[in-house]
């Protein structure tokens, strides 16, 4: 894995990836979130992540299906009251019907191992990152390399499951542009199919006879697929309660709510119990760090918000202000329940024009295939949303 | 003039705050300028000459913002667009962030006209528009948008970039803008106000709950 610079075409780069890859976010605060840099794996390399990724999606999928079936088990993850409720609706689940999307954040340690930190389970983002701008990175560096095409993966299966010509619905928080340039990037591939993309909130369904039903103004009737960019966590505070559809809804959907149960970051706590009943989670052991309760938190670990995201909240002392490790700590306090603790891993940085980069490499997942990458490099050991989006491509093996 | 070639008259290359442009607005740009807008600009009332060591954000309606931008621009202000909406897709919305994207087109070949320093000091402008939330039934599509403190720079930014105090220009302080003026002051930031006829005076951002 190394890093090579874009130098002086970056500028255009920058301007073309803004314009033509959905990159609407390149500035956060005072960091450019564009690095000036493209993430290079040899063939080995990628072969290790395909292998890896795949191992971890199938125990993750057997593991999520067992907790549907068998909801006695899922005190420990501590779920919003408001969810479980909704959860036991969910028996219906048939995953054939519906795309699953998953994302695992890799990272490379000072044992030149892989450490996982989290598989983004529920709504993953970083599509286009994904998808163009690998290609425009390679067009722009004039090199022999390639790269996996998310975009078109994703797009795939969703085509392979939802009707020639059918409504999608982009679910997303409207508000937010940094959503929007997700759902926009996906609508527009799906619309390049000959699909009929709508962008609307998660309060834009209405479910009648367990089908979507769309409400939003100049776009009403029937919905042939939800794709969901709201977390499952906001959607539970939406007032009228709208919502409770999602969960046993036969529309199909990407992703099902049933990507609740290993989105939180409390799923370890329940590894003994998906063992003793048959669901190996060897690759899940070897590769997640060891994570306990907080409250049997040890020297070398570190607090993880359960239902974190973006690497907000992780209290690794190092990567925050004092100001904000003592306030987690704080809160790790009031709420033990939605943290969980986990051994820290020693994040080992590409070193380049005198900097240190740590990096975080996303491998997705689409119904059970691995499929394509997006990752996120920091002079900090905290990948957060102050990094900078880098494209992965592939160098190729030499003859 | 393309999307980009537009983007780019606001927000030159390696030039001091242009990456905070943020990009939304213009990447559907539609090419031709709307004729029936006025495109008038406004006498600045509050100040005839660039301020020392001060920066400032004028939030009022998105079409009166660019044009006092441009205006500014006159005295040597660089505008910084950080228009944040997106579009409804025709579909009945809360907010119409559009209706600011024919004056960007047309504010960028005025900023053609007018050569500003390469240290400009920075003009963000902001449409308050962003705010409508009224929606009249849930069929509405809510394309309101708040302004969030990674919107613009830090406050270690400003004051290594010799920028002390912060003149808002508004018809009051928004709720959104409030929390980050109020970490800015706490930071040792004056913050300066203007309701654009009455002069500039000092103001105290007090601490607000604010979740939108």
């Amino acid at each position: 894995m190394k890093l090579v610079p874009i130098e002086e075409k970056y500028n255009n780069y920058r301007i073309d990836a803004m314009f033509d890859c959905y990159k609407w976010d390149p500035e956060f605060v005072d960091n450019n979130t564009l690095a000036k840099y493209v993430l290079v794996l040899n063939e080995d390399e990628y072969k290790e992540l395909v292998y890896l990724t795949e191992k971890l999606d199938l125990e993750t999928i057997q593991a999520e299906e067992f907790l549907n079936n068998n909801l006695k088990y899922i005190k420990k993850l501590y779920l919003p009251k408001k969810l479980i409720k909704e959860i036991k609706k969910m028996k219906n689940y048939d995953k054939s019907k519906h795309i699953r999307l998953m994302r695992y954040d890799f990272h490379l340690t000072i044992d030149n191992k892989w450490q996982i930190s989290e598989v983004n389970s529920d709504v993953p983002g970083g599509f286009a990152e994904a998808s163009l701008l690998p290609k425009l990175a390679i067009k722009t560096l004039n090199k022999d390399y390639y790269s996996i095409d998310f975009g078109k993966i994703l797009s795939n299966a969703i085509s392979k499951k939802i009707k020639k010509n059918g409504t999608i619905m982009f679910v997303h928080c409207t508000s937010y542009s940094d959503d929007r340039q997700v759902m926009q990037y996906i609508g527009d591939k799906m619309r390049s199919l000959g699909y009929k993309s709508i962008y609307g909130a998660a309060d834009h369904l209405i479910f009648k006879n367990k089908e979507a039903i769309s409400i939003l103004n100049n776009y009403e009737g029937k919905v042939d697929c939800i794709f969901r960019f709201t977390p499952l966590e906001w959607l539970k505070d939406i007032k009228p309660k709208t919502w409770s559809g999602y969960f046993d809804t036969i529309t199909p959907s990407c992703n099902h709510p049933i990507a609740i149960f290993v989105q939180t970051k409390r799923f370890p706590l329940v590894w003994d119990i998906l063992e003793q009943n048959g669901i190996k989670m060897t690759t899940w052991k070897k590769l997640l760090p060891d994570t306990k309760e907080v409250k049997d938190f040890k020297e070398g670990y570190i607090y993880k918000p359960a239902c974190g995201r973006v690497g907000e909240n992780i209290s690794i002392k190092e990567a925050c202000s004092k100001e904000e490790y003592l306030k987690i700590i704080k809160d790790v306090k009031r709420h033990p329940k939605n943290y969980i603790a986990q051994k820290k891993f020693i994040s080992k940085p590409i070193n380049i024009d005198n900097k240190e980069y740590h990096v975080c490499l996303g491998s997705y997942t689409v119904d059970g295939k691995q499929a394509g990458f997006y990752a996120r490099i920091s002079e900090l050991p905290r990948i957060d949303s102050y990094a900078a989006d880098i494209p992965v491509v592939i160098e190729r093996a030499k003859k | 003039m393309t999307s980009k070639e537009i983007y780019k008259i606001w927000a030159p290359y390696n030039i001091k705050w242009s990456s905070w442009v943020r990009p939304v607005p213009f990447i559907y740009l539609n090419e031709k300028i709307n004729e029936f807008i006025d495109y008038t600009l406004p006498h600045i009332n509050y100040l005839n000459e660039v301020l020392d060591n001060t920066a400032i954000i004028i939030d009022i309606n998105g079409i009166d913002s660019i044009k006092e931008g441009i205006e500014l621009s006159k005295i040597g202000y660089r505008p910084i667009p950080i228009f944040n909406g997106t579009s409804s897709n025709n579909a009945l919305s809360t907010t119409d962030n559009k209706l600011i994207e024919p004056l960007l087109i047309w504010g960028a070949l005025e900023l053609q006209k007018i050569k500003l320093k390469d240290d400009a000091l920075p003009v963000f402008l902001l449409d308050e528009n962003r705010l409508n939330r009224y929606k009249i039934d849930s069929s509405v599509f809510d394309n309101s948008w708040d302004v969030y403190y990674q919107d613009l720079p830090s406050s270690k930014y400003f004051l290594n970039n010799g920028i002390d105090k912060i003149l808002v220009r508004a018809n009051k302080i928004n709720k959104d803008l409030n929390k980050i003026l109020y970490d800015y002051q706490k930071n040792n930031i004056k913050i300066l106000f203007t309701n654009g006829f009455e002069s500039i005076k000092e103001i105290k951002i007090k601490k607000i709950k604010y979740i939108n």
